[in-house]
């Protein structure tokens, strides 16, 4: 009975084939979850020893030698802020006007496009441009808010993306019940659309946080220095020299001897923190926001 | 409150609406003016290498080397565009040679084979992997990748090459090719898929023969787009490549590419000097590059999207 039914040869090569294809692609899926955890596990292992009190809160002597790196922790959390204040505000006003003014035509064509170039240019580009707008155009000195303001640049493509997004999302009966109340179109979308888009853009930011946070090219080619010991007033601190966690790894891996191994991984297991605590904050929250839209 | 009253107070919440409104729209044009903005002041810089300082077309366009000397005489001034041009060619097809078979089968996996809780970790794992600052690719890089190019295939300068370059980029490239070509996957119509079914395929014929081919367009944005990111990768080609500024004949070899020439010339170029002009050239060729691979892969994507309606 079971004969009438068996496979043919023919069937049972399909299946075998099948098989051994879709193997493979669970082969190049571990292939790409596996840099996660070696990086991770590798900066831990070999940073996890020089983190000390010492290290993160106190300033550097000796050329970064010895001591810790307070002040590039606190003025990479100072260009951060900046960087986001910024960009936010304009990629989000950018992105309403895309949501919620911008009629279907030959500018909203090219506006989009624009978004979609400008997350395409590469990071040192975006130094270039920064080095070039305030260095020769603007006439300014090397400082942490033209860091920032470049990073800023560069971050805007992907603020206005996620937002657009997220003012898309928002339910078009929400706006139209506020509008019927008579209630202006821009207060309709101030008060009314924006605090419903609110948790999706707040996704957006943080991933924009995250990559500026990484993010040495561009601050390369601005002009940061490394760990040196500054005043920490943000008004000051912001018009002294930049100092970021990313320049300052990238640094000590081309300084080779005098600088003990630990310490370079070290710093690097500080950036990959404060980079993964952004992103991964950001993942969690849309997370949040899929699970409760699908109920 | 009366009508008068009413329409007086709209008047006036007008008076604040309209400026408001105005300068919302005015930063749709600011993304524009920075785009253009970036060509405008690479090209003002950069040309001034041959307006200003003398520097022969030619040369540029032809020299076998890129020496970042900072030297104000353009006769001693050894510097063109080739040599890294070529290095950065020889990077991205390695990292493509890696990312896109690695990206396009992860792809497959979670959007036809997994269990769709599956792929919604994988995707996260993706967005670590694409949350990695690239200067820690390139530090890990140093430490477990370069010494194995050196020891087993015995490749460039101590285990610096362009094949070493490209293997990191290709991790770095990766996570952006997984998400549009799951995207593109994904938008295939389930009936199509059923309909294959229905004639007897397996779920093996119904990916290669239906699903891939009508995701086609999709799936050449997603390498068009890693490739884009791997021709603008600095820190890790910067770190890993070399460093050497000749033509490289292979991807075996020392190099430096474009990006990279850019960051170590930078720093110590002085605003009289040669050099300063030359990396803004050096970018803006570089800028049109990802400009026009990110403008074909768009559009492809737009084909995509008019024939899925999404």
């Amino acid at each position: 009975m079971s004969t009438a039914f068996a496979p043919t040869p023919q069937i049972r090569r399909k299946r075998l084939l099948q098989t051994v294809v879709f193997g493979s692609t669970v082969l190049a899926t571990i292939v790409v979850a596996l840099p996660v955890a070696i990086v991770i596990e590798y900066v831990v292992s070999h940073g996890a020893s020089a983190i000390t009190p010492e290290f993160l809160f106190d300033g550097p002597a000796r050329a970064g030698r010895e001591g810790g790196f307070w002040p590039v922790i606190v003025l990479t959390m100072y260009g951060l802020v900046l960087a986001a204040a910024f960009a936010v505000p304009t990629g989000v006003a950018c992105a309403i006007y895309l949501a919620e003014y911008a009629r279907a035509g030959l500018l909203l064509r090219i506006v989009n496009l624009t978004i979609v170039n400008l997350a395409g240019v590469p990071s040192i580009v975006y130094g270039l441009f920064g080095a070039a707008f305030f260095f020769d155009v603007l006439n300014v000195e090397k400082s942490l808010w033209v860091a920032s303001a470049t990073l800023a640049t560069q971050a805007l493509a992907i603020v206005i993306t996620s937002a657009r997004e997220a003012l898309i999302a928002v339910p078009p009966g929400i706006r139209e019940g506020s509008l019927a109340l008579g209630v202006s179109k821009l207060r309709t979308t101030l008060f009314v659309t924006l605090p419903q888009a609110f948790p999706g853009i707040v996704t957006g930011v943080l991933l924009a946080i995250s990559r500026a946070a990484g993010e040495t090219a561009p601050i390369l080619v601005v002009g940061a220095i490394l760990a040196t010991n500054v005043d920490l007033n943000p008004i000051d601190a912001m018009q002294g020299r930049a100092q970021m966690l990313s320049f300052e790894l990238y640094g000590r891996i081309t300084e080779g001897l005098g600088f003990e191994e630990n310490r370079k991984w070290g710093i690097a297991l500080v950036l990959l923190t404060v980079v993964l605590i952004f992103n991964i904050s950001a993942l969690v929250l849309r997370y949040r926001i899929q699970s409760r839209s699908r109920r | 409150m009366s009508i008068g009253d009413a329409i007086r107070r709209r008047r006036a919440g007008a008076l604040i609406d309209t400026p408001i409104e105005w300068s919302i729209r005015a930063t749709a044009f600011l993304t524009i003016l920075i785009l253009i903005g970036i060509l405008t002041l690479l090209l003002w810089q950069g040309l001034q290498l041959f307006i200003d300082r003398g520097y022969s077309v030619s040369r540029f366009l032809t020299f076998d080397n890129a020496i970042t000397d900072n030297t104000t005489d353009p006769t001693k001034f050894r510097f063109g565009i080739v040599p890294p041009l070529i290095a950065t060619l020889w990077v991205t097809l390695i990292t493509l040679v890696v990312a896109v078979p690695i990206g396009i089968a992860t792809a497959v996996f979670i959007s036809e084979v997994a269990h769709p809780r599956v792929r919604l970790i994988i995707k996260s794992v993706a967005e670590l992997l694409a949350g990695v600052p690239t200067v820690v690719f390139a530090f890990v890089g140093l430490a477990l990748v370069a010494p194995r190019m050196r020891e087993v295939l015995g490749w460039g300068v101590g285990g610096l090459s362009g094949a070493t370059a490209g293997f990191v980029v290709a991790f770095v490239a990766v996570p952006l090719i997984i998400s549009i070509a799951d995207d593109a996957l994904q938008a295939v119509p389930r009936d199509l898929r059923e309909s294959a079914y229905a004639l007897g395929s397996n779920k093996l014929e119904v990916t290669f023969f239906v699903t891939m081919p009508a995701a086609i367009s999709g799936l050449t944005a997603a390498v068009m787009l890693g490739m884009a990111r791997a021709i603008g990768e600095t820190m890790v080609v910067l770190v890993l490549a070399g460093g050497n500024s000749s033509i490289p004949e292979n991807f075996t070899e020392s190099m430096r590419p474009m990006t990279a020439t850019i960051a170590s010339g930078f720093g110590n170029a002085t605003e009289q000097s040669l050099i300063r002009p030359a990396l803004f050239m050096t970018g803006a060729v570089l800028f049109v590059l990802t400009f026009f691979t990110t403008l074909i892969a768009d559009r492809v994507l737009e084909r995509q999207r008019k024939r899925f309606g999404r």
